[in-house]
């Protein structure tokens, strides 16, 4: 029951991303909190889920730009280490789930060709107004894109779970090493997403004044 | 030189305009020539709405175009030129001399139009416009986000 | 009757995006979309296909605020408003609900209300909080779309002046500057939760956080962060693995 579980809370997810909803189903945060809470291990995806939001955060879809998927790639980092130490997995499954997502990512282009094969086979009916094309140009769109899902799904957490299958484990400090360099680039990128997206004097400000009080809360608590 | 950017996009000013390239090349004025935009009420307060605090916008009858290129040229304002066609835009560009590189960054399927990149569909006569605007020594690219690679226009390709 | 013509809309307007293509981009969905809007002008079925055929040519904007459009065309076209004005008006409302939406939801309220959770769940509020920001941003998701699809429907072709009397632009700032804050304050506290206190991974923090900082700075191009990310692991996997 349980992969099945998974497999259709990583598919919603693929499918929120672009085709239905577009909530916050396909953020790594949430589908990491689903993903443990399956597999009995908030913990675990909680921080796998925390972890990729941070580099999620550096993504802003404008327009037609290509962007990585992190639903499934989520799940599946989430899935590879559950139940694992977490100080030396949490940088293996950062790492898968940034292969994962990129990977992911590139079924997107793929899935809007083949909606554009639909809508031109149907261009005579769109412009002469047939509301019975529009519909089933819709909805056949919509089963690609719940097939892509459904897919990635599929083949993301099946990588998650042949990570876990093989019973690697990085040596502990190989496993903090990794760990050093996902909350690295976890750094790099929330920074350069919060600046890219304006860097005018008062969103300096008001991020530099967020940074200083987290900071001063981090020392605190 | 302050034009930073011309650009043809037949989107006008949308989140790729304001956000892609407006943030990250520190542009704080978008002119756009396009007549029909600046004779209509309803359509300069929509295009006004989406450019964010800190850029100004302003809205050029294309006869009006060249002269004020000219000024904004030496002026201290990092200036995007847009406009919605091909044809508008090969113009201004010769009408003015104020612009030495043409960005492609948005022209949609329309009739007796071949895809050459996804966001790039021509005709044979506005590809012929470009290559003759080319000839002239203006560089032409297609590029939708300062973050994607230019494409030149010798290597478009249907 | 028009209540359940603008639930059958907004239930659509949700997957607007399944039929997204290079060429059409939202245009099918808005279409698809509007298609309970427009049976009013059943009765005339020429102006019926008309307006349809109308309804499915290149659209784009944020999928939150493409409702505004949508009712917009609708009431526009029952109105019985010239098609080149209603074209006009399409293209015009394009480019500003997509950059309005962009920054007010994709660089503002969304990185505003993930910081907020993260920063929760930094701080032992744990797998909760997620739940409470989902259920929360969805509801206001939802709200959104139907609040715009309602504007629209209501105005037609004085929606440009509706838009500009909801101060919808003037949120954009201010959310903007809330979601700056929200992520700055996020970072060091849910840095240090995920790096568990220890030095190495809260000085990686914080080094990287700089390298952000300066790649947004330098105009020129830099590799993004996620695959800097991947290429140091690897360097590191195969360095470890080389050395005895």
């Amino acid at each position: 029951m349980t992969p099945f579980l998974l497999w259709l809370w990583a598919t919603w997810a693929g499918l929120d991303l672009v085709s239905v909803l577009q909530a916050l189903f396909s953020r790594p945060l949430v589908v990491g909190v689903g993903t443990g809470l399956l597999l009995n291990d908030p913990e675990t995806g909680l921080r796998v889920g925390a972890m990729l939001e941070l580099f999620a955060l550096d993504v802003v879809p404008v327009g037609s730009s290509r962007y990585p998927d992190f639903g499934a790639a989520t799940a599946a980092a989430t899935l590879a280490v559950a139940g694992a130490s977490w100080d030396g997995a949490l940088g293996v499954a950062t790492g898968l789930g940034l292969a994962l997502g990129w990977l992911a990512g590139t079924t997107l282009p793929a899935t809007r060709r083949l909606n554009a094969r639909v809508v031109r086979a149907h261009a005579d009916r769109l412009s002469a107004g047939d509301p019975r094309a529009i519909a089933g140009v819709q909805w056949t769109c919509l089963g690609f894109d719940a097939g892509r899902s459904g897919l990635v799904a599929a083949l993301a957490l099946a990588a998650g779970w042949g990570v876990r299958a093989s019973g690697w484990a990085p040596e502990p400090a190989l496993g903090r090493s990794l760990t050093a360099v996902a909350l690295g680039g976890a750094g790099w990128a929330v920074m350069h997403g919060a600046l890219a997206s304006g860097r005018s004097g008062p969103r300096w400000r008001w991020l530099s004044a967020g940074v200083a009080g987290g900071v001063l809360a981090a020392a605190w608590l | 030189m302050s034009i930073i950017v011309a650009r043809i996009d037949d989107r006008l000013v949308h989140g790729q305009v304001v956000i892609g390239w407006g943030r990250p090349l520190e542009l704080n004025r978008i002119v756009l020539v396009d007549a029909e935009v600046a004779g209509s009420d309803f359509e300069r307060d929509l295009y006004r709405m989406a450019v964010p605090a800190g850029i100004d916008v302003e809205f050029l009858r294309p006869v009006e175009a060249p002269g004020r290129l000219a000024a904004l040229a030496d002026g201290p304002d990092r200036v995007l030129v847009l406009t919605g066609s091909v044809a508008g835009m090969t113009w201004l560009a010769r009408a003015s001399n104020q612009i030495r590189s043409v960005n492609l960054g948005g022209i949609h399927a329309g009739p007796g139009r071949r895809e050459y990149l996804r966001y790039v569909y021509l005709s044979p006569e506005e590809l012929a416009d470009l290559r003759a605007l080319a000839a002239t020594g203006v560089s032409v690219t297609a590029q939708d986000l300062p973050t994607t690679a230019p494409v030149s226009l010798e290597s478009l390709a249907p | 009757m028009a209540l359940s013509r603008l639930t059958r809309s907004l239930g659509r307007l949700l997957m607007l995006q399944s039929s997204w293509t290079y060429e059409r981009m939202q245009g099918v969905g808005i279409a698809f979309a509007t298609l309970p809007l427009l049976e009013p002008l059943r009765d005339d079925p020429a102006r019926h296909r008309e307006a349809v055929s109308r309804s499915t040519e290149l659209f784009n904007a944020h999928p939150y605020l493409a409702g505004i459009a949508a009712g917009a065309i609708a009431r526009a076209e029952i109105e019985g408003v010239a098609g080149p004005t209603i074209q006009r008006l399409k293209t015009a409302l394009a480019g500003p609900l997509g950059s309005l939406g962009d920054q007010l939801f994709w660089i503002g309220v969304v990185p505003g209300v993930m910081a907020a959770m993260l920063m929760a769940v930094g701080l032992g509020a744990g797998w909760p909080a997620a739940a409470v920001g989902l259920v929360l941003y969805l509801a206001v998701r939802i709200y959104v779309t139907a609040w715009g699809l309602g504007l629209g429907y209501r105005t037609g072709l004085g929606v440009a002046a509706a838009l500009k009397a909801s101060r919808l632009d003037d949120q954009v700032r201010r959310v903007g500057l809330g979601a700056g804050l929200m992520v700055g304050l996020a970072v060091p506290i849910v840095g240090r939760w995920l790096a568990n206190g220890a030095t190495p991974g809260l000085a990686a923090l914080a080094l990287g956080g700089a390298g952000g900082v300066w790649a947004a700075l330098v105009r020129s191009r830099i590799p993004g962060a996620r695959l800097l990310t991947l290429v140091a692991m690897a360097i590191i996997i195969l360095w470890h693995w080389s050395t005895p």
